[in-house]
Parts: C-alpha cells; structure tokens; sequence
C-alpha cells in the first residue's frame, strides 16, 4: 500500500488538490479530519456564542426560544461528534502509525471512508437549518419531545440520519486503530513499550467499536417510532420514555471517555518531552486508561438519579462511578510526578499540557458530587453539569487538542508555529476558559436550570460574566487561526525534532515523507 | 521479495483475520443494543415495573390477612391529546396486607367518536410494585368508550407481607393514553 | 532551546492566591443558598464535606503544580532526573483517594436513607408537568390549580407525587435540597417538610421545549390555618393538624381518616382562571402572546372573527405558517380535547370578550357541535 500511494504522489499530471481528494494517506488524512473537525468546531462554537448573547441579559431577544433551543442542541451534537471525537481521530490518525513505526493503518481505503463520511454526516444534519429547522430537543434527545407528536419537523430525522453516518465513521476509526495498534507495531515494540498515546487509542477504539453500535441502535428505535409507528418508547404500546435514557446513556457515558482518553494520550506524550524526563507510571498511566474503558460501560445510569429508579439500582451505580475517580487520580498525580525533578521549557504546546492537568482536575473533582446521589440530584440538570462537562470537554478534551495541535504541527508541515502568538493565544484561552465556566458552578447551586434562553434576575450579573468571558474565548481562537496561516505561509523552518521528543515520528524529516520510514525501525 | 515485503504480507493477513474477529464483535454488539429493548422489559416484568402489566400470576396467592396497615394511594392521569378523564373513585384506602380490596376507577369520553386508550400503570415507591398483587385490573388490555361514554371499572388487588417494613404509603397511578392521540391540524390556507 | 519565565514570579503567586480563593467560591455560594427542608440542610452538609474534601485534593495538586513549575523551570545545563516510577507513592496516591471515596460515601448512604424513607405525610400534593405550566393538585382537598403558585403548609410532612402528561420535565425547587423528574407515563415522589413560612422558587429543569425557561413557579410556604383559608378559598376543605411543630419529622403511624368518597363539587367554569391555567402560559395573561412564536390574542383575527374557527382550534390544535396581526407564526398549539364544553365556551368567551376584543360570547352548546 506503501508503493501505491508513492507512485500517486510521484505522478506529475495529478494536481495538489486531487490529490488531497484521493488519498489514502494517514497523514493526509489526519490532517484533512483535523481541518473539517476544526471548521465544525467554529461553528459549534459559533451556535454557543450566540447561547451567550441571548444570556447577556433575561430580556435578550438575540434567539427566538425555538432557536435557542436548536441552538443548543446543535452546539452539544456539533462539539461532541463533529468536533472534538473527529479532532481526537485525526490526531490518532496522524500520529499513531508514526508512533508505532508504521508506513499506514491497516486499512487506509477503510480509513479514508471513515474520514469523508464526516463531512457528509455533517452536511446532513446542518441541512435541517434550511429545511424548516434542526433538532431542539436537546442532544440528549429525550423522548417523548423528540418524538413525532412534539418534534415533528424533519429536524430530528436528519439528525438522526447524520450521526448514523458519524456513527459508522467513528466505528470503522476504530476497527482500523485496533488493526493497525494490535498488528503493525515496528518489530521490538511490545505492547508495554508502545508510546502512552497509542495505549489511549487502542483503548478509546474498543469503547468506540463496542459502545457506537448501541447509539446507532436506539437513534433507529426513535427513527423508526417517529416514522414507522412502532413503540420502542411510547407507553401506551408496552414501550417507555425511559429505555431511551438507559440505552442512550449506555452509548453516552462511555461518548465521554471517548473524547478524554486521547486527550490524555496526547498530553501523556507532550508532558515529558517538555519536562526533559520520562513519563511517570508508564504502566499505571496504561492501564488506568483501560480501567477507565471498562468502567465507564458500568456507570450509565448515574445520568438518571433523578428518574425515580430504585434506591439499590441508584446506590450500585454510585459506588461505580465513584470508582472511576480512582484511575483518573492516579493519572493526575502521575503527570505532577512527570514534572518532578525535570528541566521544565514552557513552549506552547507544554503549555496547554500542564493547563490541562490543573484545570481537568477541576472538572474531575466536580464531578464527584455529580456522583453523589443527594448532591447530584439537588445538581443535576442546573448550569453545575454545565460546568462540569465543559472542564472535562474544553479544560480537557479541548486544551489537549491545543496542545497536540502545537506539538505536531511542526511534524504536519515543516514548519514552527510562532511562539509568541501561541502564548496570546494560551493565556488568553485559559483566563476566558475560566471566567466563562467556573462561575457556572456558582449558578448551578442557585439553581439556575440549564437550557433557559431567559432567567430570573437574580442570575444575571454571573451571566453576563460568563457571556463576555466566552466572546474573548471565542475571539482567542481567532489567534490560533491566523497563528496557522501564518506560519503555513512564512513560519521558521521546522527541524526533525524542534523539541527532543522521543518518539518515531521526530526520527523522521518534518514533514515526513509518504511512506512514512525508508526502513521500518526496530525498537530495542 | 525482500523481508520487509515479507513481513508487510505477513502483516496483511493477521490484519484481515484480526478484521473478521472485530466484526463478529461489531456484529454481537448490534444484536446485544437491540436485545436490550426485550431484556428491559423482562426485568421491568420481573421487578413488576412495566408500563403495561401482566396478566395476575395464578401462583401467588394470599396468605391470609395480616395486621399490618398501609396506606394505598390512587392517581389518575390523562396524557396530552387525550379526550377522556379517569377519576379513582376513592382517592385512598388503608388496607391490611393480605386483603383483596376492590376499588373503581371512572373512565368518562369527551369526545364524540369512540375512544381506544391504555391505561398505563406505574407504582411508587417502585420496589413496592411487585408487591401489590393485581387481580382484576382494566390496565391489562386497551380499553374503548363510545362517544361521550361514561363507565366504572373496578381495580381489585392484594398488598404483600413481604412488603418493605419501611413503606407506609404506596401509590398507584394510571396514565390514559389515546392510542390515536389528537394531534394538532395542520393550517390549511 | 532557551526559554524564559513567561510571567513575574510574583505575579504567578499572586495569581495561584486568587484562583484558589475563587475556586472556594461554590462552597459560600452553598452556605448563602436558604435551606427549606431538613432534607436540603442533610444535603448542604454533604455538599460541604465533599467539597472540603476534594478542595483539599485541588489545593494540594495545585500547590505540589506551583512548586514543581517554579523550582523544575528551565535552566541551561540543569540535567533533569530520570526516574520512572516509585512504587510507594503509586501505591499511596491509588488507596488515599479510595480511603476519600469511601469517606464520601457513608454520609451519603445515610443521607439517602433518610431521603427515601419518607415519614407519613399530613398533606399529600400531585404535581402535574405540562408544556409549559405545573398544575397541583391536592386529591384529599379537592383543589386543582394551574399555572398558580404551590402553596404549601409549613410544620407539616407533605407529599409530592409528581408525573407529566406531555414530555419529561423535571421538578426543582432549589431549596428543598432536591429535584425530581416527571416522566410521562411514569410518577416519582419525594417528601418535604418545611421549615418556616416564606417563598421559594420552582423550576422546571428538564428541557420541554419552547418555553422550557418559563415553566416556573413560585412555592408559597404559610402556616398551618392560613394554608387552610387559602384551600378554603379554592373551594376545598383541609382541616389544621392537630400536630404541634416538629424539630424533624419522624416516621409514625399516624391516625388516618377513612377515605373519604365525596366527589368534588362541580365547579362554576371561569373563563378568567381556566385562561389563565392553560393558555396564558403561551399566549400570556395580557393576550399580547410571545413576538415571533405565540401569536397574540388581543386584538387577533381569531377571536375577533367566526366563533366556529376559534372553537375548532381548541378542539383540534393547530400547526403550520399562521399570519396574525400582519406577522408570521409557524409552531404549533396543542388540541384541547381534555377540556369540558362548558370550559372550552367559559375561555373563548373570556378570549372573545377581554383585551379589547368583541368576538362576542361561545356556548357550550356551540362548542358540543364541533366536537
């Protein structure tokens, strides 16, 4: 496969364009997923500026409050599964066959469907703006509201339709990384000495290939209710409101750790090449990743304390949940560790490295009473969660795409990114980050509810906090961009390894050549 | 054909066989989402939680009358779109455990065509669902009322010894459904 | 590679001082929330415990962060230490936090025992989640109202039965100290005794659709004999507990009336309260409606024109692009096919004769034709 895409890249006829439309190229690839991944995520990003707007003030009329609605839903499914998810696959995608010696994935044709199904899932479920409305139930979907009877524009169906099509996207991802991580690794790489990040993947892949299957079966029950008449969660059939949330939840909780696992994969690598020392408890690091994996299939139910389950169904749920703070602790205090005694450079992407454990902490720690029964349920569904997920999704997820962002872009295309500018670009993230999100907590123990496009005054000062804190976080991005084009066009010449990591991929010339590695390595 | 050659053929294969067994994972996993559509309403069934009830099982019977005394509440509920009114009779009775008590629920159609509806059962506390022994119960089967129709049907049950010592109060609550809803007229001009 | 210190030292500290402080903001914000029921006092005593607990957690990663950054930063030369692992510490930082979790846990576990085994209630409230008003209803008072406050008596152990007859919605009353949903098809309850006269703040917390943000309520906590005037008022009968103020309820076998079988009277339909229970959550107590999604009443086409069509949107909902006063509407209005002749006529009549309007009365009669 390696001598195919050569020969393509060395045909003079086939101009730059065609090519980039044609390949089958991981690096390619990578880079064309973080690129659409990147454009969705200003548009999600877009939908929750315009969220804040309205929450400038109770009387904002920026949002009718079905646009509101829509809004919020398309920001949630738009982050969650056209932003962060294919961001995480194009770093994988970029990355892993390097880091593990590789010349591809095992199936680079699978892989580049997997990639073009993305824009097509997307295209499919934006087109519902133009044709009468998107979804605006949430991107939880609760039935009955995303039934017929509440929904019954064709918002919902094509948005079940376009995370059908991400859904397979993200399901053949991760049929290859399991294929490629399992099979291809350079000869001498055990699995015990694979770098950190490749043990992320491996294990966000399986949670991918197991759990995907489950989202795509209950969005077909709700299609089919909607549509075919069927029952799955109508009551008067012997159906109920209920399933939904249980076989939703079974999918969406494990969605989670699919959007943290490479971010602390990522972070795992970079943390060490800027602490000038190795990671600390390889091992634990490793394996708490799959401890993660497994458990996060066992605690669904823990988004449902308030549906009235069961006391002991509720209490199992609890002590499992609060099980997962164990091997995520354990990965925390292993990055300080990785700090210790090193020779600490803060360049960027080291950076948003080390924002990442100070500020993901945040997000694990309030997850804890979201864990409690009592506490979450006096929480659950005020702007708390709202703050939670998003120090796990931005403080997290996001700020470790950053970081891989300025670790590897050197690697993508040859050349640094401006040092400066990405330090405008780190403080000016992480201060707005904070300022938009923590307050959050505080609205949420006053019981502010999440979702309202208008609120009581008592809760305006801490809104419009937040709200002018997310347009200097929106504006911020902004840098980043301009950041990348600029130094596309003019940028200091990169070097194989402009930060000493020690991994493949800095062996190799930047950008690396199409097949990757002339001889493939051995690993002592 | 050099090494490496051989080792990417080698590669090629174990990658095709390790393909096929992720498949069968992929495959099992499709048809565990869509067993757990029957598996939930098995254990709904089994802990007495469904939305729809069973027939009463003819192998529990009472034991005889106890003393203990709790409280049964009774909730009628009619889901949007729904032109009927279900009113229990009596909103609560104390019962002694062991006793079959009878109650009647009126069911009234405002409308003028005939209704189909279910009436969709749920228990609080849930643990206690189990425990409330249904003998005759118009929840088992969809009822019909003709136009503007107005009728009484009885609920009769029995309450568990068994029952958790710490409940005092159970409450019954039957949601009508109109198995064809009415549903907003599209505008026509 | 030289790097400098991207920020005064000073200033990084002084920075680390204040994120700190202000990461303890929840845990006054906490202490600041007022605590109706004992069962929101068990859970703010959780809440603090968790808190201080993982505070201590943020603290000291953050400290051990701020040392390590400061004292390992970039030196030329420095040889940075190449170490692996250290059994010990792994072995302390996996059973510490698992010693934490189960420190969390006890009170919790008690916490919710004493959340689920609810005393035996002096007042027992249904509370109805439709899209976008409560209704609540007290089945041994025979009193029903909508879109109005919870009005509740204080000292005494009360019940909420709470279920919808729409979409999921949820019930949150901030300081009871817990929230419930209602789940169509399904009914959830919990229990509340309130400490002390005064108002509290209900909010639906679960997204139900367009007006989600307005299904709100206030809950209106009197003492015993001014809550029975009020269900007096309501037209139903409640007798003051003989029961003097408890400090916290416990759990007892309370004498029980017999069930009682007295039909509610029936009530005289008023066109003003039926209004205002199940349309002014849309169309708004004025008429006026919600610019761009609720078309107006006042001053409307519709109850200003042929009875028959005003009657038949009532009956049968209505969806799709709608054009009243000159602007454009395209939701959708629920059938209310629930309601009584009599009711229907009582509210088109208000409709048609309030805010200016001169539809003209509707009869009940009227409305059994187009049924």
């Amino acid at each position: 496969m390696s001598t195919q895409s050569a020969s393509v890249s060395h045909a003079p006829e086939t101009p730059t364009w065609v090519k980039w439309l044609t390949t089958t190229d991981h690096k390619k690839i990578g880079i064309m997923y973080l690129f659409t991944a990147f454009i969705l995520f200003l548009m999600a990003g877009l939908f929750a500026l315009l969220v804040r707007a309205q929450l400038l003030s109770p009387d904002m009329k920026i949002l009718s409050p079905d646009q509101y609605n829509q809004m919020v839903t398309m920001h949630a499914t738009g982050m969650i599964f056209m932003a962060i998810i294919p961001m995480l696959i194009g770093f994988a995608n970029y990355a892993v066959p390097l880091l593990i010696g590789a010349r591809d994935v095992a199936f680079p044709r699978i892989n580049a469907i997997s990639f073009w199904l993305l824009p097509l899932g997307a295209v499919m479920m934006l087109s519902s703006f133009a044709l009468g409305g998107s979804a605006a139930s949430g991107w939880t979907s609760y039935p009955p509201l995303s039934g017929g009877f509440f929904s019954p524009g064709v918002g919902v169906d094509l948005w079940i339709l376009g995370l059908h099509l991400l859904g397979v996207s993200s399901i053949m991802g991760g049929l290859n990384f399991i294929v490629t991580i399992l099979n291809m690794r350079a000869p001498g790489m055990t699995l015990h000495k694979m770098p950190i990040m490749c043990w992320a993947v491996l294990v966000t892949s399986w949670l991918q290939v197991i759990a995907t299957p489950v989202l795509a079966g209950v969005i077909t029950m709700l299609l089919f209710d909607r549509n075919f008449g069927t029952s799955f969660f109508r009551p008067e059939q012997g159906g109920d409101p209920l399933l939904w949330q249980h076989l939703f939840w079974f999918y969406s909780h494990p969605a989670v750790y699919i959007m943290i696992l490479p971010a602390f994969g990522i972070i795992s690598e970079i943390l060490p090449v800027f602490a000038g020392k190795p990671l600390f408890g390889y091992l634990a690091i490793a394996y708490s990743s799959v401890a993660i994996g497994v458990l996060g299939f066992t605690v669904w139910a823990h988004h449902m304390f308030a549906t009235g389950l069961p006391a002991s169904i509720r209490s199992v749920f609890m002590f499992l949940t609060m099980l997962i703070a164990v091997p995520t602790g354990i990965k925390i205090f292993s990055w300080v560790a990785t700090l210790w005694g090193g020779n600490i450079r803060f360049k960027t992407a080291g950076l948003f490295a080390i924002a990442f454990v100070a500020f993901f902490l945040i997000g694990g720690l309030d997850g804890i009473f979201l864990a409690s029964i009592p506490t979450d349920v006096q929480l659950t569904h005020t702007y708390w969660v709202v703050a939670h997920i998003h120090y796990v999704l931005f403080a997290g997820s996001m700020i470790g795409i950053f970081s891989g962002i300025y670790y590897w872009f050197p690697k993508m295309f040859g050349r640094m990114l401006d040092e400066r500018l990405g330090l405008v670009h780190f403080w000016l993230t992480v201060i707005a980050m904070n300022v938009t999100f923590f307050p959050m907590h505080i609205l949420g123990i006053m019981g502010m509810p999440r979702r309202y496009f208008t609120y009581l005054p008592q809760f305006t000062d801490l809104n419009r906090l937040e709200s002018l804190a997310s347009f200097v976080l929106g504006a911020a991005q902004l840098i980043l961009i301009f950041n990348v084009i600029k130094s596309l066009r003019s940028g200091e010449k990169a070097p194989d390894d402009p930060w000493g990591g020690n991994t493949l991929e800095w062996t190799v010339s930047s950008p690396p050549p199409d097949h990757n590695f002339d001889v493939i390595p051995t690993i002592k | 054909m050099t090494p490496d050659d051989a080792r990417q053929q080698e590669i090629l294969k174990k990658n095709q066989r390790t393909l096929m067994w992720l498949g069968l994972v992929l495959v099992f996993m499709t048809f565990f989402a869509w067993g757990l559509v029957p598996f939930y309403r098995m254990v709904c069934q089994k802990f007495g939680v469904g939305t729809i009830p069973q027939k009463p099982d003819p192998t529990q019977v009472s034991k005889g009358v106890g003393s203990r005394v709790v409280t049964v509440r009774f909730v009628g509920m009619t889901n949007v779109g729904t032109a009927a009114r279900i009113e229990p009779l009596v909103q609560k009775v104390d019962v002694k455990v062991g006793q079959t008590t009878e109650v009647d629920y009126r069911f009234t159609n405002l409308s003028d065509h005939v209704l189909v509806f279910q009436p969709v059962h749920s228990v609080v506390p849930a643990r206690a669902d189990a425990m409330l022994h249904k003998l005759q119960c118009f929840c088992y089967q969809q009822q019909t009322l003709k136009p503007k129709e107005s009728k009484v049907l009885p609920l009769s049950f029995w309450m568990d010894d068994k029952l958790d010592p710490e409940i005092n109060t159970v409450t019954l609550q039957y949601t009508l459904y109109a198995l064809h809803p009415e549903r907003p007229v599209a505008h026509k001009s | 590679m030289h790097t400098r210190w991207p920020m005064p030292r000073n200033l990084f500290a002084a920075a680390l001082a204040l994120a700190g402080a202000l990461t303890a903001t929840p845990a006054f914000a906490v202490a600041g929330m007022p605590n109706a029921t004992p069962i929101a006092d068990r859970v703010d005593g959780l809440y603090n415990l968790i808190f201080w607990i993982t505070f201590v957690i943020f603290v000291g990663v953050w400290a051990a962060m701020a040392y390590v950054l400061i004292r390992y930063r970039y030196r030329p030369g420095r040889e940075a230490k190449q170490f692996h692992g250290h059994t010990g510490l792994e072995i302390i930082w996996t059973v510490l936090p698992t010693l934490a979790l189960i420190a969390i846990s006890i009170p919790t576990y008690k916490t919710i025992r004493y959340v689920d085994n609810a005393p035996k209630p002096d007042l027992t409230v249904q509370v109805v989640g439709h899209q976008w008003f409560w209704e609540f209803k007290y089945p041994d008072n025979h009193v029903d109202v909508s879109n109005a406050d919870l009005v509740l008596p204080a000292n005494r152990v009360v019940k909420l039965l709470v279920s919808s007859a729409d979409v999921v919605h949820n019930f949150g009353v901030t300081d009871f100290g817990f929230s419930m949903d209602a789940i169509p098809g399904h009914i959830n309850e919990g229990w509340v005794y309130l400490k002390a006269p005064g108002e509290h703040q209900l909010f639906c917390r679960q997204l139900c659709g367009t007006l989600h943000a307005k299904m709100m309520a206030k809950v209106k906590v009197v003492p015993d004999a001014e809550f029975a005037s009020w269900v007096q008022s309501k037209g139903g009968t409640y007798t003051p507990g003989e029961k003097s103020a408890q400090a916290a309820p416990q759990a007892n076998a309370a004498e029980q009336a017999a069930p009682k079988q007295v039909a509610a009277a029936p009530k005289k339909a008023d066109g003003a309260a039926l209004y205002s229970a199940n349309c002014a959550s849309c169309h708004q107590a004025t008429g006026e409606g919600m610019a761009g999604t609720f078309p107006p009443l006042a001053g409307s086409e519709i109850p200003n024109g042929p009875a028959a069509e005003h009657i038949k949107i009532v009956l049968h909902g209505k969806s799709g692009p709608l054009t009243v006063k000159g602007q454009q509407y395209n939701g959708a209005m629920p059938p209310f096919p629930q309601l009584s002749d009599e009711e229907i006529a009582a509210i088109l009549t208000y409709e048609r004769t309030s805010w200016g309007n001169k539809g003209g009365a509707v009869t009940p009669e009227q409305v059994k034709a187009l049924r």
